[in-house]
């Protein structure tokens, strides 16, 4: 098998990628290695375990974890599998703990991971020691209060492999004093592959098909769905992409729009000053009124317009995909303008939104479609001869869908390599 | 305020359910009072307070008032509404229905649900149970004599995971 995935004739207008690598399990096996094993990956945000002891649970990266508040405050992210004979070590959602006790043969660790107990403890003796036996963890960093883990050492820190896009997590983070998680999250499976849903979050084209119905809603709302222009398409390197753009929706941070009370006004002036006091004109811009989309490689996405939603995906196999989405609002917030976040989040997002369900039904046909044998080559060469320039038809180049399939196919080379050198 | 008799609640429950399942969604909205609303929490809501909970305060998955189930309708019936078209076929059985008490003129009834949607070669199964809070009135053409001031669905599935999304009505 060939292993040039991604046939990349962007200078010459054609870009496109094997569809096998969205169906081929043995791809998909060297993904987790290469890519999901290499990756900062997001776990969650700081504000889900406010309190020492707090954690959640989740499966990142295919990797069931515990993420948990320190008693010093810190956080840290512990594989959730008993050091002992693998046993699940916490089997609950979220909570708050003291400690974590394997029900399988009562081993107790601490919220650090180090095995503080275990039964019938003077029958281990010689090589055995108790710290050799806590609870294993990855590399575990936070940027802004967003928390990631990484499970390989010779990956570069959190702060090299965020790199650009540190700066759009500011946009974010920013906003408000305090930036917080809304308790509850959205948790629903795409019957397709992993990729095809990192592509989707940056992929403009889509929308005015897609999303007709949605679209439709917006005029219907009086919202001026034509005022969505002016875009541009940052590469932010590794992986990492945006798309900027302006919706015609309010943005409860901080742009009032004609369907909303006049009574608004006022408060979300309020709100753009303070910004422009503490950032200065230009960061309170981008962040009051201008749209945006960030893709951090290769599976977390925030998308910063009508309401901000972060999202990460969870690869189960090369057919299927979990998606959990949560909501970051500011802690405090006008209860009026709390609601019409959640009104634009909820009419948009999620599995009971009036445009999700349509990408999933997208992403669901494409992994049925590719079983022809026809179909061999995935199609993305949208504006591949000019990017990085002002685009030409719409705000809907694909040079972020392109920036993702470099990086993949650089992942895979590295993997492929390292695997020929051993051998 | 006149008593509804549990034979009578139980008719407007099954009558709701037929709307539903026979996607006459007109008729269906306008079983709703003008403050109706439509909610379904999180999965990941505490089950003790998911019946109580605020959706101008929390993260819901649906959270539609009197305006936004008209918008989902009229979502709904358009062909470009590409996660039901084509449409799925749904199936709505109602038991267990527990007839509360009325207070202010409304009346609190909670039923079991069972959702069977078959759509694209997969047959999903939603279950949970149901709080309808009625309102006894004058009624019209689709709903006569009761209309609905909230219907609020606490789905007892652990994630929406193993089930397609919700993009018909639950």
């Amino acid at each position: 098998m060939s292993t040039r995935f991604v046939d990349d004739q962007g200078h010459d207008g054609l870009f496109r990628v094997r569809t096998d690598v969205f169906r081929d399990q043995d791809i998909f096996d060297i993904e987790r290695k290469a890519i999901f094993d290499k990756s900062w990956l997001y776990v969650g945000h700081a504000s889900e375990i406010p309190d020492a002891g707090s954690f959640v649970t989740r499966s990142v990266g295919g990797h069931p974890v515990i993420m948990v508040r320190q008693r010093d405050g810190d956080i840290k992210v512990l594989f959730n599998t008993c050091a002992h004979q693998s046993s699940m070590v916490c089997r609950v959602p979220c909570g708050t703990s003291e400690a974590f006790q394997c029900f399988f043969h009562g081993w107790t660790y601490d919220l650090d991971g180090s095995l503080l107990r275990l039964p019938g403890e003077a029958s281990y003796c010689g090589q055995f020691t108790k710290e050799q036996h806590g609870l294993a963890a990855p590399r575990v960093d936070s940027y802004r209060g967003f928390v990631f883990m990484c499970s390989d050492s010779s990956t570069s820190s959190l702060d090299e492999y965020l790199g650009q896009a540190r700066t759009y997590l500011d946009l974010v983070a920013d906003q408000d004093d305090e930036m917080v998680v809304l308790p509850g999250s959205h948790k629903y499976a795409i019957h397709g592959n992993w990729k095809m849903a990192t592509m989707n979050a940056n992929d403009g084209y889509h929308v005015g098909t897609t999303h007709a119905t949605y679209l439709r809603y917006l005029r219907n709302e009086g919202i001026d769905v034509g005022a969505r222009r002016l875009g541009r398409r940052p590469i932010l390197g590794n992986g990492h992409t945006a798309s900027e753009f302006f919706g015609g929706w309010g943005r409860p941070i901080a742009r009032w729009a004609a369907y909303w009370p006049e009574s608004l006004k006022k408060p979300l002036e309020r709100i753009a000053d303070g910004l422009r006091d503490r950032h200065g004109e230009e960061r309170a811009h981008l962040m009051t009124d201008v749209d945006r989309n960030l893709v951090i490689f290769p599976n977390l996405v925030i998308n910063d317009h009508s309401s901000i939603i972060i999202r990460t995906w969870d690869p189960v196999s090369p057919g299927k995909v979990v998606v959990t989405g949560w909501c970051l609002v500011p802690k405090e917030e006008d209860k009026m303008l709390r609601a019409l976040r959640l009104k634009n989040y909820l009419t948009f997002f999620g599995p009971g939104g009036f445009a999700t369900p349509d990408d999933i039904e997208a992403l669901n046909g494409v992994q049925v479609a590719f079983r022809n044998p026809a179909m061999e080559w995935l199609d993305a060469s949208k504006g591949a001869t000019f990017e990085n320039k002002p685009n030409v038809s719409d705000n809907a180049e694909e040079d972020q869908t392109r920036a993702f399939w470099r990086r993949w196919q650089a992942d895979i080379d590295n993997a492929l390599e390292g695997v020929a050198a051993d051998a | 305020m006149p008593e509804l008799t549990r034979g009578a609640v139980e008719d407007f429950l099954y009558y709701e359910a037929e709307l539903i399942d026979d996607w006459r969604l007109r008729e269906w909205a306008a079983c709703f009072r003008d403050d109706g609303r439509y909610i379904v929490p999180t999965l990941d809501a505490d089950p003790a307070t998911a019946f109580d909970t605020d959706p101008l305060e929390v993260l819901c998955l649906i959270a539609d008032d009197r305006h936004l189930i008209d918008a989902r309708i009229d979502r709904l019936e358009n062909i470009r509404a590409h996660a039901e078209n084509p449409r799925s076929r749904v199936m709505h059985a109602i038991t267990n229905v527990r007839v509360g008490k009325q207070a202010d003129g409304v009346l609190r009834v909670l039923s079991n649900l069972t959702v069977h949607r078959w759509r694209q070669d997969r047959l999903d199964t939603y279950v949970g149970r149901c709080l309808h809070h009625l309102a006894v009135d004058d009624g019209n053409a689709s709903s006569p004599g009761i209309s609905i001031v909230e219907r609020r669905v606490v789905l007892d599935l652990e994630s929406l995971d193993p089930v397609g999304p919700l993009s018909f009505i639950l």
